[in-house]
Parts: structure tokens; C-alpha cells; sequence
């Protein structure tokens, strides 16, 4: 019963917290514009005032569902995140930005250094195909090692002493933002893959949540890593804080995937089981299992399944796949009220049909695909001014923005794989 | 382990305290928090999967759980009712039900809320191919609706699969377009289209069927053997004959199988025995040319063996290529594609155009697993182990294959053979599994089957008729016949 005693706590609880504060009277279009303990009530965040049904309606049914979900986790949870030794905490000191400029990969004459010693050679074409990011405190690399048959993560973290250190048994996507990378990553003690967390300024790192089931898909935001779980046969939605609060974010037979973090809210897919649509799902991290807090919209083209939402700030970014039909590129603007998701035209001299995109602060790259001698196109597309560039054509993938660089992956038959930059500035 | 209720109250006081001070509770200062219910919690998560509760307080009170779910009828006297009145069930005769339930589409209250399936958008107008119908529960899946014409007749999946009924199933504006041939008397396990016929293997022999004739029983053109990997075209039919029916080929996820016995030739009125008693695998052939692979007693060595099949005589040029190379053969009008492979620079595709004194080998690029698939101008494979790619492969005018990987991903590609302007393309992660058409040109993906045993499809010399196995009925295969551009 500690989970049901936990449960009325927690309803009682909110219930209290609301009584205590106030409404901030700000604009909103619904929930996720108001802050804890207020609600969208035309058009304006007000404060839940202390009628008499407040406290009935936390107890209501569907309310009870699913805030229980959250707390369920959050218990169980505490304590393991305890034994993880997780870097949690944020140094009251900021620690120094080796590379505060986020100029990485300055001199290397357009292709990221592959080896140890920093050299430009061609990782071998492997099943795995490499990329790169770049912060202020290091950038990484990941490359299929033929001497473990492992996929490592390379990081740098020192302009002065530019060696690459490694972390093995890497099992997707890194996600880099500030002091620390995020990483799906081979735990031999659950024998299961797990999200690594590793601290770029300190140079620890550790599982933050292991277990048994395979973690995957991670989006890391300043300071919380959002990631997938699978529960069930479930691709399941996990928060977890630097603060070592875990959220869950699970919905009933609901497929969720595809996130992206930023430090205010988190969006990402979710489907139920047997539905013939996807929706689009915006909420603040921390409320990311109530229904009745988060901005969704129903999807009428379906994503592309194989790729994540992206984001320059203010708006999401994805493709959409229809069945026999070219692919879509679809913007919205969810942070403006009255702004809906759009199709997003691809003008310009770029051709084919988009198979891959990235986002980044007032820009979005695109690959297309058409077959013929150079099947893949890499476009830029300044959204400021709407200009559109064609940076190269060839066989390319997994493009990505940073600040200062758009890098991406190209195959040479008998040269192996090469990741390339292009200076923005 | 027992609840107490002098714990419980605690319990409770210590956190109506703690929610009401206006600051956040730590719920991990809670005393005894963890004395009151085991949960078998497995992996954290939503579902209540295994709960072993008990609910007793010292006096030996106790609540009546009858299913077991830990939600109660109700508790006897001494028990504060405040602290079971939550924890009430709605159902204490069905474990599946209880407040905080998964409510699914069974025409129950699962979750406790009052409301039934109220998940589901249950009665909401929808369309088969153009009649309309409302959304039921999936008679076959109770997590999902379907779209039903007449009251009761929902069912998802079928409505996805072409059936033999006078309907357009799978709403493709097409009546029965991969009907189900006439059954046969054993089992088929494998399929091959040969010239204007579809040549079987069953549990007990090979049959034939006429492609302009489907409707016409099977003949049987032998009796009594046990056929694996089957070649044929207009004027040859080969195939191996197993040496042991009870022995099983010898099957890996990474390759086409391989099966000891002989290679058997079907002339017009007997069969022959071509070869001696082997592991063959990845037979191919090119008008009166077979291409035989069969492994050595030595490890690490194959042979690739050339066969002339003229006038009722076999010339045998052996070896024509020895080397490392797996079963994964196949072959296009002049070209032997083979998935090679050393312990240094692990297995790879190579082309090996074929005159008739030379052999010149052109390194293609890595493989991971499986058979090529070529066609005149193309060559596709997979590319990787578990997680696999498709990589594309293309004849230049200047005599070069330049190769790519392809914008599908999947858990493990397969490709299976081109047809048209696309690759059909399986995900042998699950099997029988959907086909996926991927347009070359244009980068789209299409549907194109929903449910295909791995290995099974088969397409015509024309590319307008493809055949295939799926599990709905092991006595029978499906045709589908395609419209030029369609």
C-alpha cells in the first residue's frame, strides 16, 4: 500500500500547494504556458482558487491514475539513483569552458580528426556509421572499433591536450549539451543497454538509472536527460533529474519516441497501441505524465519512425511518411499562440525526397534522397532569411548543427567513412 | 509482510504534515514506507504486474482481497475505514480490474472510473474501400478498435490481408488480387517460380502449378523426396535433394541455409543425380549455366562450380572459384555476385564477371549478412549483424558499381529482390513479417505485403507476378499480379 499512501499524499499535497499560491495573471493558450499550481482559464494563468471542489477533483478517478504513475516511479527510483553515484548536483563554481568558443575542430581542414592522435584518417565503411558534436566543454565522435568490434565514443576534452578518450560499448545516438554527454550504453551488470551519463568537466560518468529493460533514444537538456524505456513491448518516456527525481512519463498502451529536450519543456511522439495516428506531445519536463498538462496536437501525416523531433529554440521540426507518397518537412511554432504544425516547404535548388533533417538556432539542414550518381543532397536553410544552400551532394548522413559547424557523415567506397564540418561563420 | 495499522497511521499524519506546510515532500524520509506491500516491481514502470500484498493489522483484522489485485471489498471493524476507503475495488472478483487499471476495449470498467472503454473512440464513423462503417473493439486485440461494416465483424488484421472473397480487403481497389491457390496435400516449404509455372516443395515431393491456371490442381512432378533451395527457369528445374529428411538444413540468421544431399536435375521423364552427397547451398542459373555452391571438408573453403547443361550432358568445370565464401550467391545476366568474407578484413560483397577463360573479381564493399540480390544494373545487401542496413549497389555507364546506403532502417534488412523501379525489402526480425516496396527513384516506401514468410517471395523472369508463403494456410501460397507501373 505504499504506493496508495504515497498517492493521497501527493494529491493532498498539490492540493495544499495550490491554496498557497497565487495567479501570475499571464497569457496563455493552455497548461503549459502557467506555472505550477495554476491553470489556463481564458486565455490567463489564474490561480486555482480554494473552492470546494479543488480537492474533490485531485481525488477524481482519471486524476488519481495518473499522477500514482509518477509517484510509483519516483519512489522506486530514489533509491537506486542513490547507489548509481549519478552526477547530480551543479557545481556552485562554474567550471571552465575549454572550449567556450565551441570552435572544436579549428585547423582540421574540414574532416573531424578520426584516430588518437588526431590525424585525418578514414574509419573503415562499418555498419556503424560515425558522427560528431561539439560544446563548450569538448566535443565526441563516435566510430566502430575493429579491435573490440565495439561502437566507442571518443570525447575531447582540452584544447591544449586534444587525445581522445574512449568509452566502449556505445549503442546509439550521444546527446551533448554543456558539461555533460548522455549515451544508450552497454551494462554488462543488467546486461541490458542503459543511458550513461558522463561529465565532461569532472570526467565521471555512470549509468544514472540502470536496469534490467533496455534503455535507448536519449535527448539531454541542462539538467535533465530525457530518455526511452521499453516497459511491456513499450517504448516508454523517462525523466530524469540531475536532482535524482525520475518522472515517468508513461501513457496507457501508448508508444512514445522521438524526443528532444530543452530545458524548459520536452516534445516527442506517442501512439497508442492500434491507432491509426501519432501525436505530437509538448510538456515541461517535470509534468510529463499528466494529460492535463501538456500541449499536444494529432499528427494527420504520421513521422518518419526512424527520426527524432528536432528544435532551434522556439519551434519543432520533423518529417512525415505516408505510405507511397514523398516525404513532408513540418515546422510548428508551438511557443506562439495561434501557431499550429505546418508543412514546411523545401524551395530552392536542393531535390529529392527528405530523409533526414537537423535544427539548430535559426537553421535547419536537410538531406535528400534521388537516386542518381550523387543520391544525397545537404542543404542549409537560413531561417531568417529564408536562404537556401546546397553544401554538398555524395553519400551523406546523420547531419548535424552546432553553433559554429554543420557536420555530417559521408561513405567513400574503399575509403571508409569521413566525418565532414562546414564553418557557418 | 504485514501492514500494521499503528505504521499506517502514522504514515498518513506524517504526510497530511508535511503536503500542508506548502514544501515539497521528500518522500524519501517517509519512516516505514516501505514495510507495508511487496511489490514485485521488476523493471520500474506503469504496469502492476505481480503484487503480493497482506493487509492485517496487529489484532489479526484483516481486508477481503479475493482476486488479489491488493484493492479491497472491504475490511473488517477494527481498521480505520479512512485508510482503506481509497484502495477500494470496483471488481473483487477480476485481478485485471482495479482502480489505476489499463483500461482496454472488453466493454468493462477495467480502470475503476465509472466509465467503460472510455479509452477507445468506440462508434466513431469510419471507411472499408469506400463503405462506411463504425469502430468496434478488435474482436483479435483488445488494446485496439477496428473499423466494422456490419455490427461484431471488427477484426484489424484481416482487414489489412487480401482475402478470397469477393471483397477488396486491403482496399488496394484490386478483388481477391493474392488469392490462395487450390490446396495441396502436404505442407509446402518452399516456392519458386518457374517459366509459367510455380514449382513447390512440400513435406512429400514436388508439385507444379500453371500460373495461367491457378485454379487447376497441382501436378506432381515428384514424389516421395525432400527438396530444398530450388533453381529454374524456362527449360531447367534443379534442386537439392536432402540425403535426410529428418535432418535439418543447416540454417543461420546470417545466411541462406545450406542442405546436405544431391543436386537433382528433372529431366522429362526421370529424375538424375548431377552431383555427389554435400553441403550445398546458393544454386543459381543462367539460362544453361548453374552456379553451384557447396563447401569443402576443409574450413574456410568453398568451391563455386560451373555447370553446362546441354544435350542431356553436364560439363562440369570445378572449381571454377575456391575461396571463403558462404552460400550467399546470386547471379545476373553476367555477373556471379558472392558474399566473401576473410578473418582480417571481415565478409564483403564481390562481383565476379564471368567470360569464358577469366574470372575478374570487383571488391563491392563490407557485408553483413545474407544474399545479395542483383538484377542487370543493381545489386542490394544487407549490411551489418543485429542491426542491420541496406546498401545499393549500381552498374556505371564506365563499367563501376558505386554503392550507398539506403535512406530505410530497420532492426535487421533484409533485401529480397528487385521489382521494377523498387527493392522489396523484409525485416527478418519478425517472421512472417511485412514487405516493404522502396521506390530507388523517388525514396518512398510503400507497404507492399502484409505478411510474407521470411525467404518466400518469389518473382517472375517478367516482374508481373510474385508468389509467396505466409502462415494463414500452409496447404496453399499467394499470387499477386502486377499491372505495368502498378
Amino acid at each position: 500500500m505504499k504506493t496508495r499512501l504515497l498517492l493521497m499524499t501527493v494529491l493532498l499535497l498539490n492540493g495544499c500547494s495550490l491554496l498557497l499560491r497565487s495567479g501570475s495573471g499571464e497569457e496563455c493558450s493552455d497548461q503549459l504556458d502557467c506555472a505550477d499550481g495554476e491553470r489556463c482559464q481564458s486565455g490567463l494563468c489564474t490561480t486555482n482558487d480554494a473552492d470546494a471542489s479543488s480537492l474533490n477533483m485531485m481525488l477524481d478517478g482519471a486524476v488519481y491514475a495518473d499522477v500514482s504513475l509518477q509517484v510509483t516511479v519516483d519512489q522506486g527510483v530514489r533509491t537506486d539513483a542513490s547507489d548509481a553515484s549519478t552526477p547530480g548536483g551543479q557545481d556552485a563554481i562554474v567550471p571552465e569552458q575549454p572550449f567556450a568558443d565551441e570552435q572544436c575542430y579549428a585547423g582540421a581542414g574540414g574532416v573531424v580528426p578520426l584516430n588518437q592522435a588526431m590525424a585525418q584518417v578514414t574509419a573503415s565503411l562499418t555498419s556503424h556509421i560515425p558522427e560528431s558534436d561539439c560544446g563548450s566543454f569538448g566535443f565526441v565522435l563516435t566510430t566502430w572499433s575493429a579491435a573490440t568490434g565495439q561502437v566507442e565514443l571518443k570525447y575531447v576534452t582540452s584544447k591544449l591536450d586534444p587525445m581522445y578518450k574512449i568509452l566502449d560499448g556505445i549503442e546509439g545516438v550521444p546527446s551533448l549539451n554543456g558539461r555533460y554527454f548522455a549515451v544508450p550504453r552497454l551494462n554488462t551488470n543488467e546486461d541490458s543497454t542503459n543511458i550513461w551519463l558522463q561529465d565532461l568537466s569532472s570526467d565521471n560518468g555512470s549509468f544514472i538509472n540502470p536496469r534490467s529493460s533496455r534503455q535507448f533514444q536519449v535527448s539531454r537538456a541542462s539538467n535533465y536527460t530525457a530518455y526511452l524505456q521499453m516497459n511491456g513491448g513499450f517504448k516508454t518516456l523517462k525523466v530524469q533529474f540531475d536532482d535524482d527525481r525520475l518522472i515517468d512519463c508513461t501513457q496507457r498502451n501508448a508508444d512514445q519516441w522521438g524526443l528532444v529536450a530543452t530545458d524548459d519543456w520536452l516534445a516527442w511522439f506517442e501512439r497508442r497501441r492500434g491507432a491509426q495516428t501519432a501525436r505530437l506531445v509538448v510538456s515541461r519536463p517535470e509534468h510529463c505524465g499528466d494529460r492535463n498538462r501538456r500541449r499536444e496536437r494529432l499528427l494527420i501525416r504520421p513521422p518518419l519512425e526512424t527520426q527524432s523531433l528536432r528544435t532551434t529554440g522556439p519551434d519543432l521540426w520533423w518529417i512525415s511518411a505516408v505510405n507511397g507518397e514523398p516525404n513532408g518537412v513540418h515546422r510548428w511554432i508551438h511557443t506562439e499562440r495561434g501557431q499550429e504544425p505546418e508543412p514546411f516547404e523545401l524551395s530552392g535548388s536542393g531535390r529529392g525526397n527528405p530523409v533526414s533533417i537537423e535544427a539548430q538556432a535559426g537553421a535547419i539542414a536537410v538531406i535528400r534522397y534521388q537516386l542518381d550518381q550523387s543520391p544525397y543532397t545537404l542543404s542549409l536553410i537560413n531561417l531568417v532569411d529564408g536562404q537556401q544552400t546546397q553544401i554538398t551532394t555524395g553519400r551523406l548522413y546523420n547531419p548535424r548543427l552546432t553553433r559554429h559547424y554543420l557536420l555530417w557523415t559521408e561513405a567513400t567506397i574503399g575509403q571508409g567513412w569521413r566525418v565532414n564540418y562546414h564553418a557557418l561563420d | 509482510m504485514p501492514w500494521t495499522k499503528m505504521n499506517s497511521t502514522r504514515v498518513v499524519w506524517l504526510l497530511l504534515f508535511t503536503a500542508c506546510s506548502g514544501e515539497l515532500a521528500d518522500f524519501s524520509h517517509i519512516p516505514d514506507a516501505s514495510v507495508d506491500m511487496n511489490l514485485d516491481r521488476g523493471d520500474e514502470g506503469t504496469s502492476t504486474t505481480i503484487w503480493t500484498c497482506e493487509i492485517r493489522d496487529t489484532m489479526g483484522d484483516a481486508c477481503i482481497d479475493t482476486d488479489n489485485d491488493c484493492f479491497v471489498e472491504s475490511c473488517n471493524g477494527d481498521i480505520d475505514q479512512s485508510l482503506w476507503q481509497p484502495f477500494v475495488d470496483c471488481n473483487d472478483q477480476n485481478a485485471d480490474i482495479f482502480p489505476d487499471g489499463s483500461e482496454t476495449c472488453n466493454q468493462l470498467d477495467d480502470d475503476c472510473d465509472g466509465s467503460v472503454d472510455e479509452d477507445f473512440a468506440l462508434g466513431d464513423a469510419c471507411d472499408v474501400c469506400g463503405q462506411s462503417g463504425v469502430l468496434e473493439c478488435d474482436v483479435n486485440d483488445s488494446s485496439r478498435v477496428a473499423c466494422s461494416t456490419g455490427r461484431g465483424q471488427s477484426g484489424g488484421q484481416d482487414m489489412l490481408l487480401e482475402l478470397c472473397n469477393q471483397l477488396d480487403d486491403d482496399c488496394d481497389q484490386k478483388i481477391d488480387e493474392d488469392c490462395l491457390t487450390p490446396p495441396i496435400a502436404h505442407k509446402i516449404t518452399g516456392v519458386e517460380i518457374c517459366g509459367r509455372g510455380v514449382v513447390l516443395a512440400t513435406e512429400n515431393g514436388l508439385y507444379r502449378v500453371d500460373l495461367d491456371a491457378l485454379d487447376t490442381e497441382p501436378i506432381q512432378i515428384a514424389e516421395d523426396v525432400s527438396v530444398a533451395n530450388i533453381v529454374c527457369n524456362d527449360a531447367h528445374l534443379l534442386w537439392v535433394n536432402r540425403s535426410d529428411r529428418l535432418q535439418p538444413c543447416e540454417t543461420n540468421p546470417m545466411l541462406p541455409q545450406s542442405c546436405r544431399g544431391q543436386v537433382s536435375y528433372l529431366d522429362p521423364d526421370r529424375i538424375r543425380r548431377i552431383t555427389g552427397e554435400l553441403a550445398y547451398g546458393g544454386l543459381a542459373l543462367n539460362g544453361d549455366e548453374l552456379y553451384l555452391h557447396r563447401r569443402g571438408s576443409v574450413i574456410e573453403e568453398t568451391t563455386i562450380d560451373r555447370i553446362l547443361l546441354t544435350n542431356d550432358s553436364f560439363e562440369i568445370e570445378s572449381p571454377l572459384i575456391v575461396g571463403s565464401s558462404d552460400p550467399a550467391i546470386s547471379l545476373s545476366a553476367n555477373a556471379l555476385f558472392v558474399r566473401t568474407w576473410s578473418s582480417g578484413s571481415g565478409p564483403k560483397i564481390e562481383m565476379k564477371q564471368l567470360d569464358e577463360l577469366n574470372v575478374t573479381t570487383i571488391n563491392l564493399g563490407p557485408s553483413g549478412a545474407g544474399r545479395p540480390i542483383v538484377s542487370d544494373r543493381y545489386a542490394a545487401w544487407s549490411f551489418g549483424q543485429e542491426s542491420r542496413a541496406i546498401w545499393f549497389g549500381q552498374l556505371t555507364e564506365g563499367g563501376q558499381f558505386d554503392a550507398f546506403q539506403l535512406p530505410i532502417e530497420g532492426q535487421r534488412l533484409e533485401p529480397i529482390v528487385f521489382l521494377q523501379q523498387m527493392v522489396l525489402v523484409q525485416d527478418i526480425a519478425s517472421s512472417p513479417g511485412p514487405v516493404i516496396a522502396f521506390d530507388l527513384m523517388t525514396g518512398q516506401e510503400t507497404r507492399f505485403i502484409e505478411s510474407a514468410i521470411v525467404d518466400s517471395i518469389r518473382v517472375d523472369q517478367n516482374e508481373q507476378v510474385i508468389v509467396w508463403l505466409d502462415t494463414t494456410d500452409p496447404y496453399q501460397f499467394r499470387v499477386r499480379r502486377l499491372e505495368s507501373g502498378n
